[in-house]
């Protein structure tokens, strides 16, 4: 091999041994999945108010909606992210056995939250909410309901799944303390753009 | 390598615990603004910036990110919230057009 087509050396920009930012290159590649999906959220959010902005109406939130049943869903999704970092927390210290507790918390956190949706989602429905018409009468009111917690709901499910899958490696010994990190590192994303759905879309 | 704290414990959890408490407390003073009768612009204004300060805990402590290389930290807040901010700004610049011919009225 000449010595143009040599490897960089270790510690160079693009050799191995370089971490940019300080960080390992699973954790750098799931930061840059939430930045690229936050942004994905933005512009529902951005859309969703661009069309609350040129309807003249908007139907009031607390008659379509039960906000104490909503606030409890919040609460729920919050008390996930808290069980998270603990696990992350008890991974770093190699606590096994706080690991597993946590995680199946979270996991029940996650589960009850989906369960609460699609009761939501189902008495919504059930009072005549569809994608392109409502009883509320502004269309874009449903169609917008359904499509961001829809599509934040399918990254709840996403999370469980993640959640499981590294529950049960956790279990059989088989999960690493970044594993656990990138997986939390997810599930408090969920939870982050939750904190602007439940503000923009339920109480503005 | 950047590290996190690797102390595990009651007392980590108590103090994540802490900030659980007030992203609670956070979330009900906003849903008292949001059922105040506040004009429309300071009811925004005030849930925006709860969201944000909610964001902000989530990000800096629940996803440690306090703990992380500053470059990353900038990579984040610019990559989410000024680039979230322009992506607002750009249709409210339009925002006397599409409120004159409104497609909805």
């Amino acid at each position: 091999m000449s010595d143009s087509q040599a490897a960089p050396a270790a510690g160079s920009l693009f050799g191995e041994g370089s971490l940019p930012f300080d960080i390992g290159w699973q954790k750098l590649m799931m930061w840059f999945f939430i930045i690229t999906d936050a942004l994905l959220f933005a512009g529902l959010l951005v859309s969703y108010g661009v069309v609350r902005v040129a309807s003249s109406t908007w139907p009031d939130q607390n008659v379509a909606f039960d906000m104490n049943y909503i606030t409890l869903m919040t609460f729920t999704l919050i008390a996930s992210s808290w069980s998270m970092v603990c696990a992350v927390s008890a991974s770093n210290a190699g606590n096994k056995k706080h690991i597993s507790t946590f995680l199946w918390l979270t996991i029940f956190g996650g589960l009850s939250f989906l369960g609460m949706q699609v009761y939501e989602w189902s008495h919504f429905i059930h009072e005549g909410a569809r994608l392109t018409s409502n009883p509320w009468g502004v269309p874009q009111f449903s169609a917008s309901f359904f499509v961001i917690t829809g599509f934040h709901g399918m990254h709840v499910t996403t999370g469980v799944i993640i959640l499981l899958i590294v529950a049960i490696r956790s279990a059989k010994g088989k999960a690493t303390a970044m594993g656990i990190e990138n997986a939390g590192l997810y599930w408090h994303f969920v939870d982050l753009v939750w904190v602007f759905v439940f503000a923009l879309f339920y109480l503005v | 390598m950047s590290e996190h704290p690797a102390e595990s414990g009651k007392k980590v959890y108590l103090q994540y615990a802490k900030i659980l408490a007030v992203l609670a407390t956070l979330t009900v003073t906003m849903i008292f603004i949001g059922e105040s009768p506040l004009a429309q612009a300071p009811k925004v204004f005030l849930l925006l910036l709860g969201s944000c300060t909610k964001a902000m805990l989530i990000i800096f402590y629940f996803m440690h990110l306090r703990f992380e290389h500053k470059g990353l930290v900038l990579t984040v807040l610019v990559g989410i919230f000024v680039t979230s901010v322009l992506m607002f700004l750009v249709p409210a610049y339009d925002g006397g057009y599409i409120l004159e011919h409104s497609l909805y009225k």
